[in-house]
């Protein structure tokens, strides 16, 4: 068991300064192993991901994406960094906040947003929307919308690794409002029981949906959950791209060794409402607005200037590129055919429909 | 006595329907001669007996469903009752029933007038009276609180009282379940699969795709075409024939002139709204043998009344010789379909996309009227109209409004060619 | 042909999925205690605890693994011991195992076969209870729920081949039962109702362990000349209602067996149907002949009145039948 470790935590006022918390060590010695095109390529994912979301919030305004929206503006540290230690051979679950890890995974933005609005082109062909983003050929199984659910199916994920020896391992996200139902602490003794690949990232970012870390959960510090288990874990500050990608890294290179299950609790914060339509009563704007100093890709990018890595008309110009692949999208996803009614058949329900149909054809 | 059963007149036949009984109770019947005649699922075709001598009883009445050896009458000394009960006709009673009326299904399952009184009867006892012409109030009940059931009606047909579930002969010997059989074959074995010609298939995908898409609604009017007849009369009398105009064309005219004055119903919905069509153009549905073709009068608003007739006639022979181009084909705004060449009264289309409507034009019918409000009773000649519309692109009243206006038109038809 | 019970065909049917390298078996006391209906029995020491995998009691967590693990190319058997305990695992069956294929636009799917177990003997409310209807009513799941030992090897076979989540329904009263099973590897399809007895004067649409006391009605009645047609659906979706249809036609009477509470049940379907599809042929009113709609009590003579008997459907077609 780790000590609890990383810059912030529960509750604790984020520092105003842009700079202040990112000490340039860390960032220098990421440069010696990394390399400069790796911490770029870091940095193009969370500015991705950052447009697409303000996109996303966009085109909901405008009535082109339906149903719940859930932005991960802010986030972005947590899902980047993580997901930036896996291998083609890894799998991902995540929660119904989805898109930046379907992003930091390298799915097709056009197929997301095509997917947003409802089209046949869409990840999930227009059936899933906002909080099932999915593409089996990365290994990525989707955001899943009942809260903590996902993490049985992911410790399945990971006993078909250990069975199948693939040397695979399997990454689930979800919040710190999921660590409180019944399916986290059997997901939990599952993993640790049979020893599977599954690296637990809690992303705290504060709030279960509006309702107070404090309020819901009788112990705050969301690592020490595991202890029940005598299972690894880890607190760290997902608002650090380059100490989540380091840490995580760890959580995965143990779990891939074949030792067991990680905990990882992110510590992160969440910039907008939890879905569209939230009036966040239960914050205020102060916090909000302090925790927007901190702002996890406006603070890297800066680093990445401060150090050289990359000039400021650089980072525009890579800016630029991806403003345009984010109105690609747009485009992209209006122009694209909607599903067509063979969904609404045994078709759409069945891998192999059956003789006899379950949905009645003369349904009035 | 002998019986006469029902014959298997093919190696798949497994029931007959008796369609005419022949032979007649007190008749004699030589061995060979026709009984009756029956329909299988193939044929209908005459049955004749393997007895000779004079019919005694018929056992199933016409209409009824008997399997391939199944009792149907019995031959022996005129009028003898016999005892031995017949193999019941097997329940389903025949599709057409040749003495059932052809009135309304209510109406024929309403009580006699003598009882006033709802019967209580099931719904097959019903069905098998309704098409059987027989008077359920007539006909004692043997089910719960005197209803009328199946059986109660199998024996009227049959002229005897309901025959009870016989008793039984040996105890069914106790077995467990049948194992596992393969399923039943399906219904469609032995039915052919006609191939989609590509008009089929155009026609399948694209009235499918406006029936799911397009909300339907309907308007119809009873256009008196008293006037256009006579307008037609007085044009085509000096004509040689092929030059002469028809109600088709006095109809396009009509749907051209009303829908310059409704731009909704000639109108197409697209994505970003309701497309208002700049010229009117109406396609004229032209049956074929092998499906349907509906080639385009363009501009009908403004051609002439023998302009539209020319072109119509023009389109009407390419079609029928298979030489429509897609020019002939494109752009139409607006569908007339007629079906009262063939007695149609008035039925319902299906409006072709990306149209707002279609106009099914029914027969013209003589049909005594009052004559105004008067008692009088005159002959008229009505032609019922019925317009399908898109009801994303136009409402109730407008459509209502579109077809008073096209009948407005052929009762006043001088006013269409001014 | 040979002869074998319920459980035979059980094991039988186990022993060839497990054939295939991407099958194993996860549920509650099935290795080391020895399998609660002996269904299991001698399967850990034959392959081993990796793919016989005692879980913990944890219906969530046995459902939510063999789900993901089935996403991930294994062949997963799930055992929840018995179907009260499923209720633990229906955000699993409902909200994931149902919704997976569709919900992600058919990219993949979920190749489970859970297989559970109704029944009762005086295990009083919480133990006694089927939920047939609610596993039907989900779109996306598959229902089998088969009678004999022939249909349970046959519809496992399709089950195990099938790419979609299959709830495979046994009958704790039912697994001493015994019948003839064919040789050779055939396989029911599911899906498809079979005509179990024919008869001309009524017909009985049921399925599982309803089929069996069906026929000792079917039995009891034809003395009296009453020949009852009875039709074993097999599996409740998608439901096959052609075969129950076909001989409702011909005999224009039919009784509802089912062994769960009668409303919102599987009867009401079944029945509902019939009324749909064939209402012109309809001579009397359909029975129903269900569970008493009260929690199971435990004393033996309550609970013998709210199960389904012989008698009561005995009374049943009697009553259909207008004879007293």
């Amino acid at each position: 068991m780790q000590k609890r470790r990383g810059a912030t935590s529960a509750g604790a006022p984020a520092t105003s300064s842009l700079r202040s918390t990112m000490s340039s060590t860390p960032l220098s010695r990421a440069r010696k192993e990394l390399g400069d095109a790796h911490l770029v390529e870091l940095y193009r994912q969370m500015m991705l991901i950052r447009r697409f979301e303000e996109k996303c919030q966009e085109m909901y305004t405008r009535s082109k994406i339906g149903g719940f929206l859930h932005l991960y503006v802010g986030e972005e540290a947590t899902g980047v960094g993580a997901i930036s230690n896996l291998q083609p051979q890894d799998h991902i679950f995540t929660h119904y906040r989805d898109h930046g890890h379907a992003i930091a995974r390298g799915l097709d933005i056009n197929a997301l947003m095509a997917e947003l609005f409802g089209r046949d082109t869409g990840s999930g062909r227009g059936l899933g929307g906002s909080m099932h983003f999915a593409d089996v050929t990365k290994n990525f199984w989707g955001g899943y919308a009942i809260v903590g659910s996902h993490l049985l199916l992911a410790v399945g994920v990971g006993l078909a690794c250990q069975m199948q020896k693939t040397n695979g391992v399997v990454m689930v996200f979800f919040g710190d409002g999921a660590t409180n139902g019944g399916e986290f602490y059997e997901a939990l003794n599952f993993a640790q029981l049979w020893k599977l690949p599954v690296v637990f990232v809690c992303e705290n970012n504060l709030y279960a949906m509006g309702t107070p870390l404090e309020v819901h959960s009788a112990v705050t510090e969301i690592y020490r959950k595991a202890s029940a288990f005598d299972m690894k874990a880890m607190r760290i500050d997902g608002n650090d791209v380059l100490e989540v990608r380091e840490q995580v890294g760890e959580a995965v290179d143990y779990a891939r060794s074949g030792k067991g299950p990680v905990l990882v609790e992110a510590m992160t914060y969440r910039f907008r409402g939890h879905s569209a339509q939230d009036t966040q009563k239960y914050r205020s704007k102060e916090d909000v607005e302090q925790h927007r100093q901190q702002d996890p890709v406006m603070r890297f990018r800066q680093s990445l200037i401060d150090v050289g890595v990359q000039t400021a008309a650089e980072i525009d110009a890579l800016d630029a590129v991806i403003d345009e692949q984010v109105e690609e999208s747009v485009r992209f996803a209006d122009e694209s055919p909607v599903p067509g009614n063979e969904w609404l058949t045994d078709q759409g329900i069945y891998a192999a429909p059956l003789e006899t149909p379950t949905v009645d054809p003369n349904i009035i | 006595m002998a019986d006469i059963t029902m014959p298997k007149m093919g190696f798949d036949m497994t029931e007959g329907t008796i369609v005419r009984w022949i032979k007649k109770v007190g008749d004699h019947v030589n061995k060979g001669e026709a009984v009756a005649e029956i329909e299988t699922d193939k044929v209908t075709i005459e049955i004749e007996s393997f007895v000779s001598g004079t019919i005694a009883e018929i056992v199933t009445p016409e209409g009824s469903r008997v399997p391939v050896g199944g009792v149907i009458a019995r031959t022996g000394s005129a009028g003898g009752a016999t005892a031995t009960p017949a193999v019941a006709p097997v329940a389903t009673p025949a599709v057409a029933a040749p003495v059932a009326p052809a009135a309304a299904p209510v109406a024929a399952v309403a009580p006699s007038g003598a009882t006033g009184g709802a019967v209580k009867a099931s719904p097959i006892a019903k069905r098998m009276a309704r098409e059987h012409g027989l008077d359920l109030a007539a006909i004692p009940g043997s089910g719960p609180q005197g209803r009328v059931v199946r059986d109660d009606v199998t024996a009227a047909l049959a002229g005897r009282p309901a025959q009870p579930i016989a008793p039984v002969r040996a105890p069914v010997a106790t077995t467990a379940p049948a194992p596992a059989t393969p399923a039943l074959p399906s219904a469609a074995a032995g039915s052919t699969v006609v191939p989609l010609s590509n008009m089929r298939r155009t026609i399948t995908r694209r009235l499918t795709q406006s029936w799911q898409t397009a909300p339907h609604f309907y308007i119809t009017m009873d256009v008196d075409m008293g006037a256009a007849l006579a307008l037609r009369k007085q044009i085509n009398a000096p004509l040689p024939k092929e030059q002469q105009i028809s109600i088709n064309d006095m109809i396009v005219k009509a749907c051209g002139v009303a829908l310059a004055a409704y731009p909704n119903l000639n109108a197409s919905f697209v994505e970003e709204g309701i497309q208002l069509n700049p010229s009117v153009n109406v396609s004229i549905a032209v049956a074929l043998d092998s499906g349907l073709v509906a080639p385009v009068v363009t501009n009908a608003d403004s051609r002439s009344l023998s302009g539209i007739s020319r072109e119509a006639k023009h389109l009407i022979a390419l079609a029928r010789d298979g030489k429509l181009g897609g020019e002939h084909l494109q752009g139409g705004t607006f569908t007339v379909s007629n079906l009262g060449m063939y007695g149609v009264t008035e039925f319902d289309a299906i409006i072709t996309p990306p149209q707002c409507a279609i106009l099914a034009v029914g027969a013209v019918r003589r049909v005594p009227v009052f004559k105004g409000d008067s008692d009088e009773v005159i002959a008229a000649n009505l032609c019922a109209i019925t317009v399908s519309a898109d009801h994303r692109i136009t409402d109730g009243a407008e459509a209502a409004k579109f077809v008073g206006e096209i009948k407005r038109l052929l009762e006043n038809p001088l006013a269409m060619l001014i | 042909m040979a002869v074998m019970t319920v459980r035979e065909a059980l094991q039988k049917a186990l022993h060839e999925a497990m054939a295939d390298e991407r099958t194993f078996i996860i549920g509650e006391d099935i290795g080391h205690y020895g399998s609660t209906y002996g269904v299991t029995a001698g399967f850990l020491e034959k392959y081993g605890p990796d793919r016989l995998r005692d879980a913990p009691i944890a219906e969530a967590g046995i459902l939510g693994v063999a789900i993901g693990a089935a996403m991930a190319g294994m062949r997963p058997i799930a055992e929840i011991m018995s179907v009260n305990f499923s209720l633990l695992a229906f955000d699993m069956i409902i909200n994931h195992a149902a919704k997976i294929y569709s919900m992600f636009g058919g990219k993949f799917s979920v190749p489970l076969v859970m297989r559970t177990t109704n029944g009762w003997t005086q295990l009083s409310a919480t133990h006694s209870q089927t939920f047939d209807s609610m596993f039907a009513h989900i779109p996306g799941l598959k229902v089998v729920a088969p009678a004999t030992p022939a249909d349970m090897l046959g519809l496992f076979r399709a089950s195990m081949a099938d790419p979609d989540p299959v709830i495979f329904i046994e009958h704790t009263l039912m697994y001493g039962i015994k019948g003839e099973v064919p040789d050779g590897d055939y396989v029911i399809p599911i899906g498809k109702s079979v005509l179990s007895r024919e008869g001309r004067h009524i017909t009985v649409v049921t399925y599982s362990r309803m089929v069996h006391l069906a026929h000792q009605a079917a039995d009891i009645l034809a003395q009296e000349g009453i020949e009852v047609e009875i039709v074993d659906l097999r599996t409740l979706r998608p439901l096959d209602m052609s075969v129950a249809l076909e001989s409702f036609k011909k005999t224009n009477r039919a009784v509802v067996v089912t062994e769960d509470w009668q409303s919102y049940g599987t009867s009401a379907e079944i029945a509902t149907r019939l009324y749909e599809h064939g209402f012109d042929y309809l001579d009397a009113p359909i029975q129903r002949v269900n569970f008493r709609e009260v929690p199971m009590p435990y004393a033996k003579n309550l609970e013998q009145q709210v199960v389904v008997t012989t008698e009561r459907i005995v009374a049943a077609i009697r009553k259909v039948l207008h004879r007293t």
